[in-house]
């Protein structure tokens, strides 16, 4: 395709993103947030995880997102006693008395499955796990001797933060294949709140969903478009220079005079974002440079995505890691206000 | 007739001064006091010896410290030529007599050599008697003597010390901390001056090419407001810097097109500069503006 070409299928694309983008913001109250992430997310073809406490609108979100994109969807609970072929196929004493296979979640919808939701992710054993980084990884699956593939799929997945009893916690390998963890709460606003309180249409979950009209993207030519959106937004010296401090930032944060109270920073970091995480970083800037208007970058467009798409992927030393959810905020907003650009 | 009287008694005078200079040498002992003295003490006699005319005191044969006898030691003795026929010689004794009733020592005569026509004479000191008491109080039997502690360590005057070493502290204090204040590295301390100090170096770049002179005052710029407003500032922080430094407020607009210009410059690839003079002027304008707003604040 030529240039213009792709300048006017960017152009087309823009209005029915940000189409998708409303429409969930409507039926979701004080998320605008979360909903432009996970918006970057489609476009950026990356899978996220949501965190937050129960009941603060976690599901909902991704079933209106799900809705929004179209294609098949599937669901999957997760459970202490939940294992790998649990996803791909499950064994049943037919009508005729015969044992019978079928695909499971995953296999059902073959190639077309759009969006998979796993909830409760950190209740599976690690061996699911194991399968969901392979899917997440490579968009295919092994199984019946021969390998299925799922170009358009999408993974969800979330964690409530509120019980860790006979939970797995998510080895990095496997975090670092979520562009983005997204933190979920619930509205700080006293009007929205009463919205979410004294309003009946945000009480019928199903209902409300119904307002989003299904299929606003034709899912089937996401992943033909997002690498185009790629190529088309550019980044200058300047801002290369700028990703690269707050990459570094990441692993040497004392190196950029970022301090958290009397923590020896030295000691703090065990291991900063990956390539791979700041190559998604950069992935998901380029898709809010392109929803934004731009065919370049701009330090916002990575500000914006900076502790969603990098929090997760930097490790503590083990001494601070039990105190993750109090340092990392303070660790990522340390280098945003650290690293000067130019 | 007076003026007959007056010459007679100078006359006399003078001949009696002429019969002092020649008589024989007589000495004269002073001391404070004859009495309370006890074992340890020390006792100053203060000497004037008038020498004839041709005489002087062979001072290699005056009387060396040591002892005197077995209870008195001769501890110092200096001298000192008062003038011509007068030497000043002081002598300082310590009593090492232990007694245990008052009595009257003596100190015996101490010899004065002098020279006089090639011949070495000498003259005595009168004996000196002085009142000597016990340590112990008389009729204290042995086993009641109580022994005196040792002295106590003698207190010197260290106030003023103490109040020196202060001053010094504090004078050390000031100076580091004027060092600091200066370099800025006490936050707060000392009026720091970001916007001035941008001027001064986009002031310096006024002969490079227009586009290393934009390039490099944007930054400057840039450092400025981080500077100013403890971190770096972005266009969606404009509201934030505001609120936290209205005196700026004033310059909204011309900040909301400095952020236009630089990312302009900076970010979008292969946008056109044209004028780049011009904006290398507005943007000393605008630098300026905001140093005369930071003086003001």
């Amino acid at each position: 395709m030529s240039s213009s070409g792709h300048d006017s299928l960017l152009a087309d694309w823009r209005p029915r993103a940000l189409a998708l983008e409303s429409s969930i913001k409507q039926c979701l109250i004080g998320m605008d947030g979360p909903i432009r992430h996970i918006t970057l997310a489609i476009f950026a073809r990356g899978h996220v995880m949501l965190e937050g406490d129960v009941g603060v609108g976690k599901t909902t979100l991704l079933r209106a997102v799900a809705r929004g994109i179209g294609g098949a969807y599937e669901r999957i609970e997760g459970t202490i006693d939940l294992m790998p072929n649990d996803l791909v196929y499950h064994t049943y004493i037919n009508e005729d008395g015969k044992p019978q296979v079928d695909p499971g979640p995953i296999l059902k919808h073959g190639p077309e499955l759009s969006v998979f939701f796993f909830n409760e992710v950190n209740r599976a054993r690690p061996q699911v796990h194991s399968l969901l980084l392979r899917v997440m990884a490579e968009r295919s699956v092994t199984a019946f001797n021969r390998e299925h593939f799922f170009p358009h799929l999408q993974v969800f997945a979330d964690r409530n933060r509120v019980e860790k009893e006979e939970t797995f916690e998510i080895p990095s390998a496997a975090r670092d294949r979520f562009l983005m963890e997204l933190h979920i709460e619930a509205p700080e606003d006293q009007a929205e709140r009463l919205e979410l309180m004294f309003n009946p249409r945000f009480h019928d979950v199903d209902k409300l969903l119904e307002s989003i009209v299904p299929g606003v993207l034709p899912y089937r030519e996401i992943a033909g478009l997002a690498p185009i959106i790629q190529e088309s937004v550019r980044a200058s010296d300047a801002l290369q220079q700028y990703a690269l401090a707050l990459w570094e930032a990441t692993r040497k944060p004392a190196a950029y005079d970022v301090a958290i109270g009397n923590l020896d920073m030295d000691q703090l970091i065990l291991a900063g974002a990956s390539a791979r995480g700041v190559s998604m970083m950069m992935r998901a800037a380029r898709v809010a440079a392109w929803l934004d208007g731009r065919d370049y970058l701009v330090p916002e467009d990575i500000r914006g995505v900076f502790r969603e798409t990098t929090a997760h992927r930097v490790f503590f030393h083990p001494v601070y890691e039990l105190r993750r959810s109090e340092l990392i905020g303070e660790l990522m907003t340390g280098i945003l206000n650290n690293v000067p650009a130019p | 007739m007076a003026l007959m009287r007056s010459i007679a008694l100078m006359l006399c005078l003078a001949a009696g001064a002429l019969r002092a200079e020649t008589a024989a040498p007589h000495l004269e002992l002073q001391a404070s006091r004859d009495f309370g003295y006890t074992l340890g003490s020390l006792i100053e006699h203060h000497l004037r010896l008038w020498l004839p005319d041709g005489a002087e005191l062979v001072t290699p044969l005056l009387p060396s410290p040591g002892a005197v006898n077995d209870w008195l030691d001769l501890r110092t003795l200096r001298w000192e030529q008062e003038s011509a026929h007068v030497v000043r010689i002081d002598v300082t004794y310590q009593v090492f007599k232990g007694i245990r009733d008052p009595e009257t020592a003596v100190i015996p005569p101490l010899a004065i050599a002098y020279r006089v026509g090639g011949t070495n004479a000498e003259i005595h000191t009168p004996e000196w008697s002085f009142g000597l008491i016990p340590l112990i109080p008389p009729a204290t039997p042995d086993d009641k003597v109580m022994l005196r502690g040792d002295a106590h360590e003698r207190q010197f005057p260290a106030q003023s010390a103490f109040y020196r070493f202060v001053a010094f502290l504090s004078a050390a204090a000031l100076g580091v901390l004027a060092l600091a204040s200066r370099f800025g590295l006490i936050p707060g301390l000392g009026r720091r001056r970001p916007f001035a100090d941008a001027c001064r170096r986009i002031a310096r770049l006024r002969s490079a090419s227009p586009g290393v002179r934009l390039d490099a005052g944007l930054r400057a710029v840039h450092e400025a407001l981080a500077k100013t407003h403890g971190k770096p500032v972005f266009p969606a922080m404009l509201d934030a810097f505001f609120e936290a430094r209205p005196v700026f407020a004033p310059l909204r607009a011309e900040f909301e097109a400095f952020f236009d210009a630089s990312q302009r410059h900076f970010f979008e690839p292969g946008a056109e500069e044209t004028d780049v003079s011009v904006h290398c002027q507005a943007l000393e304008g605008f630098c300026r503006r905001c140093a005369r707003l930071e003086r003001s604040a």
